[in-house]
């Protein structure tokens, strides 16, 4: 590893995903300031902070802050009015901004959220990750700070995750990390320069950012840097630097709609195939249509323009990146434009992501169990956590715009929303995937899948500021600057 | 204090359990309204002071009494509104037999209408509500149904495009004046609304009383001028001047416009008196079509499952029409008119009460749903408002009077505007940023809406949006002129490249107006702006650091290392088109579909 040294007051879930197996996310309400700076102040020695520091038995717990939590705890005005000028979606909060910026409407709308997600009410966010047994203990051991500390209370219920495993008919064991709907996950993992060893780097080179993309005060991608406040007093941009946003989203997936939808499309593209009735082609064939939808194969491989709809290519432990899709599958007849994988992540096009690389560091895990007949109804979705230096220019603007419609310069066909994720509400759009380029299907029009319903339901968004350590100190010491002006405007 | 009561959302439902757990079917409340024969008494006649008696009944049976019973119990309340000519106000037992033949004469008209040719008048009206309405992600329901009920009278009644303000202001403060007259008036005094109201109701009845002459007129004569004109010109001139023929919107199903009719039929109907029944029967309509859309909305909006079951059938389109099945029911269980007012012309016993001469009864519908049948079985009088028949419950009163079999017109176009609401992409309510709460129906006395903001997204019915940049160019003017044509003759190809490889834009151009003093930049792109400025900024930054040279205001340069405070500025000098209208004959179509099938791609 580098020496990254000068992030070691960073709040570790920021710089990197925990390695640990399972997740339990809660939400607090603080209903006196004094309750809030109490809680904050026994919560600091249990956060894990620095880079790479995980030993096995060990919970890591990190904590986030809403704008109205910062309000409950009187952070004073000026600085309230950076983050209002600087961060306007972080300080407007996800509820009001969820129908226009996150396509957050009908069973999503932000009015029929969980009570954890509350506008007003949700305060804080504390993440542990630890093994199962360990994490228990300290869930346990959180209910009774809260219970302990007069003017703090869980607002809503906690929501607990853990990584799948691999699936059925899959190799790999408890430890890998798949999702719902049968992919498998982690495979884009960018990360910011100066935190990996150099042959690391060099290895992901294509996933490497500049440090301001993640934390604030640093300079992003594009050379510029929002937070360096130059105008401000020493104190003021100590309290804002290297802290981080975050986006917390919990989905829930309908694995059996989705199933459903993949056997008819599965039944529509072997019917124009001429193979209704020959069984060998139905799984496969599933599987290819998943692929297409994604991007890439349930194991991880890119789908590339040569595969077929009849068969799998052999499974892969460890999935290459995905290709340049300019130079390797311009047309979409490997990864289609509309794949939920080459919207959110448009690199090689020259326009959507060479302006503007809108990077999103995906610290998310999956929660209720595989799906099977038996239990189709226990409930089971996302807890992602997506942190960002700019919440509306990285994350709104995946779910909002590259979800909702293919992102600029794009130019294949079809008007559907992002398959996976997307809300779907118009019936006759279409997700087009061209035939494959040495297909042995006849040639043609390409296939045209349509009929998409909203596969996944927002549970509730919380948009949460993660302060640095010493940003925490001054919260929980109340050392502020009081002098408002001249930083405040400048 | 009753006004609190009923007026307040979270303290009715309270109040109502109150008074039914009490046992009160009748409850006597002091009124603040002193009703007064003499429109004008006169400034030396002592002032009438103190509260007033008046009942609020509640329960079905005693409802249904009063309703039943027009020999006691007297319209009255309405007459202010429209004077003794307002039909509302007149009795069905009036000496003379008024009401009855006017209420004839309004049902033989409207069953001459039928079910289908209106519903697309509906439809018509709609489009050209949404047109004018839904220009912006943001509308308010409230507005966007009033714009299209007028609309839809507009079309129906055969007035002009222009009359669209007269019928607003008509049929708004109309609405505003019943309200007050029903309940408002008992709470509060606002000598303001009934005088605003018979003001713009008589503007109205002005203008119907010309079309109606006017209509009879081009009748006898068959067309305003001349001939020796044009075809498309000479079969505007048989209609009046500024009333559009229905047929150039493709509704001669419906035959002759209402007005038309009355003029060419009056019966025995002088013309002001059936100016005045026109305007009548559009001041009883709009405003409850507004609170009924709102309210229908609202509450399939609370629960997730039946909001989407309502925009799938919204969305199934007209057969079968499990849609229109749908409003119909939910109208009947969720009316707009939940109070109406009586007065007592005799001392009469009701209950166990009796109710002096002259006092005042508030029927409060509403409060009786559910009592002795099992959905919305109160009927509301028929021509309460304005006899285009809301209806109640299906199948049952009043609308075995109507046409369209039990379909009022009031219910096509409740039905069609809901309907294109539903459609519409992304709909969601707007919330409050403070609270986190919807913003949510806004309505007095638990039923006529001011207000419900909604939104949607407009960029999925219209995929194209206009960018009109203007900027001041520097003194000399002359001098920075020629120098722009210079810069920009120079840059066209690469600015060509680069909006090509965007593939988002449609079209864009420079010009210079006002004598050289402005460069405007016209475009029209998809998508989201901040994207499409951006990329700009970033993809030709150099031509625009050249071209900010000869530009007042310009952002900081060079555009490359400030791209934030370029799309600010490029915002900030965005005229939005007049009235947010825009034309497109491919709403749908973004760039990268129009030149696909430019190629001959499917």
């Amino acid at each position: 590893m580098s020496a990254a040294s000068h992030l070691g007051h960073v709040q570790q879930l920021v710089l990197q995903a925990s390695r640990r197996r399972a997740v339990h996310h809660r939400v607090l309400r603080f209903d006196s300031r004094e309750g809030g700076i109490r809680c904050l102040g026994q919560l600091l020695s249990q956060l894990t902070f620095g880079p790479d520091r995980q030993t096995c038995d060990k919970v890591d717990c990190a904590l986030g802050l809403s704008f109205r939590g910062l309000e409950a705890l009187e952070v004073p005005p000026a600085y309230l009015g950076l983050f209002r000028r600087l961060a306007p979606a972080f300080a407007a909060g996800a509820v009001p901004r969820a129908a226009a910026r996150l396509g957050d409407t009908g069973p999503s709308a932000a009015t029929r959220w969980e009570p954890a997600f509350a506008h007003r009410d949700a305060h804080a966010l504390v993440t542990l990750h630890g093994k199962p047994t360990a994490l228990s203990q300290a869930v346990e051991a959180l209910d009774r700070l809260i219970a302990s500390i007069d003017g703090v209370a869980s607002q809503g219920e906690g929501m607990g995750g853990a990584h799948l495993g691999a699936p059925p008919g899959y190799e790999g064991g408890p430890r890998e990390h798949w999702v719902h709907f049968g992919y498998r996950d982690g495979l884009s993992r960018p990360c910011i320069k100066g935190l990996l060893s150099d042959d690391v780097a060099a290895a992901r080179a294509h996933e490497l950012h500049e440090p301001g993309e993640l934390l604030l005060g640093e300079a992003r991608d594009l050379g510029d840097n929002p937070w360096a406040l130059p105008s401000a007093p020493q104190e003021v941009r100590a309290f804002f630097r290297h802290g981080s946003f975050a986006a917390m989203r919990r989905i829930a997936q309908d694995e059996r709609s989705f199933r459903k939808a993949l056997a008819r499309w599965a039944e529509y593209i072997a019917g124009d195939a001429g193979r209704q009735t020959d069984a060998a082609w139905r799984e496969p064939l599933e599987d290819f249509i998943r692929a297409k939808l994604c991007g890439r194969w349930p194991d991880g491989q890119p789908v590339k323009p040569e595969h077929l709809p009849c068969e799998r290519p052999p499974v892969m432990r460890k999935p290459p990146p995905m290709p340049d899709f300019a130079t390797q599958d311009p047309d979409g007849h490997g990864c289609p434009f509309g794949a939920h994988i080459r919207r959110m992540n448009p690199q090689g096009h020259g326009v959507a992501l060479s302006v503007r690389p809108r990077p999103l560091f995906r610290r998310g895990m999956p929660y209720g169990p595989w799906y099977c007949e038996r239990d189709a109804d226990v409930p089971r979705g996302l807890l992602g956590l997506f942190f960002c230096s700019d919440i509306e220019d990285q994350f709104e603007h995946l779910l909002g715009e590259w979800a909702d419609r293919m992102p600029m310069g794009f130019t294949g066909a079809g008007d559907a929303k992002d398959p996976l994720i997307g809300a779907h509400e118009d019936p006759r759009a279409t997700f087009v995937v061209p035939r494959p380029k040495l297909a042995s299907t006849p040639t043609g029009a390409p296939w045209a899948l349509d009929r998409f319903e909203p596969f996944v339901t927002t549970l509730g968004t919380l948009y949460a500021f993660y302060p640095s350590r010493l940003a925490l100190e001054t919260i929980i010491n109340r050392t502020w600057k009081r002098e408002e002006e001249p930083w405040l405007v400048r | 204090m009753l006004g609190n009561l009923l007026d307040d959302d979270n303290l009715r439902p309270a109040f109502l359990r109150r008074l039914r757990k009490a046992g009160h079917k009748l409850w006597p409340f002091q009124s603040a309204d002193h009703p007064d024969n003499d429109p004008a008494p006169a400034y030396d006649a002592p002032p009438k002071t103190g509260a007033r008696t008046a009942w609020l009944v509640t329960d079905r049976d005693l409802i249904l009494e009063v309703l039943r019973n027009p020999h006691d119990f007297e319209s009255a309340p309405y007459a202010p509104i429209g004077g003794n000519r307002f039909m509302l106000a007149m009795d069905s037992v009036s000496a003379d037999g008024a009401h009855e033949r006017q209420r004839r004469a309004v049902d033989a008209l409207l069953k001459q209408y039928g079910c289908l040719a209106l519903a697309k008048v509906g439809d018509e009206a709609v489009r050209q509500a949404e047109v004018a309405a839904l220009q912006q992600d943001c509308f308010d329901l409230a507005d966007f149904s009033a714009l299209a009920a007028l609309r839809f009278c507009q079309l129906w009644f055969g007035f002009g495009a222009d009359d669209l303000r007269l019928l607003r202001a008509a049929a708004l403060d109309g609405y505003a004046a019943l309200v007050h007259q029903i309940v408002g008036r008992h709470a509060s005094a606002d000598d303001t609304v009934l005088p605003q109201a018979r003001r713009s109701m008589a503007l109205l009845t002005r203008r119907a009383d010309e079309l109606l002459t006017e209509y009879r007129k081009l009748a006898w004569q068959g067309s305003r001028h001349a001939p020796g004109q044009l075809v498309e010109r000479r079969r505007r001139l048989a209609w009046p001047e500024g009333v559009d023929p229905p047929d150039e919107w493709n509704l001669s199903d419906m035959g002759d416009p209402l007005l038309k009719r009355m003029a060419l039929a009056p019966g025995d109907f002088t013309t002001p008196e059936l100016a005045s029944i026109a305007v009548g029967l559009i001041v009883g309509t709009i405003g409850n079509v507004q609170s009924a859309c709102c309210r229908l909305l609202a509450r399939w909006m609370r629960d997730a499952r039946t909001f989407g079951e309502v925009v799938a059938e919204a969305r199934a389109g007209t057969a079968g029409d499990a849609f229109a099945q749908r409003v119909i029911e939910d109208l009947a269980s969720n009316p707009p008119v939940v109070m109406l007012p009586r007065r007592a012309k005799v001392a009469t016993k009701l209950g166990d009460q009796t109710i002096d001469p002259g006092a005042d009864l508030l029927l409060w519908l509403a409060a009786a749903e559910g009592q002795g049948q099992p959905q919305g079985g109160c009927p509301r009088d028929g021509l309460a408002f304005g006899g285009i028949g809301l209806g109640g419950t299906p199948g049952t009163q009043p609308d075995k009077d109507h046409a369209c079999l039990g379909q009022g017109p009031a219910r096509t176009v409740i039905i069609a505007i809901l309907r294109r609401v539903l459609q519409l992409p992304g709909l969601a309510e707007v919330i409050d940023p403070v609270t986190g709460l919807p913003e949510g129906l806004s309505q007095r006395w638990g039923f006529a809406c001011t207000g419900y903001p909604l939104r949607h997204q407009r960029k999925k019915r219209l995929a194209q949006q206009p960018l009109n940049v203007m900027m001041r160019v520097k003194a000399p003017v002359d001098e920075h002129a020629q120098a722009l044509q210079r810069v920009i003759a120079a840059g066209a190809p690469r600015i060509e490249r680069a909006l090509q490889k965007s593939s988002h834009v449609h079209f864009a151009w420079f010009e210079l107006i006002d004598q050289g003093r402005m460069l405007v930049l016209h475009t029209v792109y998809d998508g989201n702006f901040d994207d499409y400025v951006q990329h700009f900024a970033l993809a030709v930054d150099d031509l625009f650091d050249r071209l900010f040279e000869h530009i007042e205001d310009a952002p900081p340069l060079p555009v490359a290392e400030h791209p934030g405070a370029f799309v600010n500025v490029i915002r900030a000098h965005h005229q939005p088109q007049l009235a947010g209208y825009f034309f497109s004959a491919y709403p749908g179509a973004e760039v990268r579909d129009v030149t696909r099938l430019n190629r001959g791609q499917p």
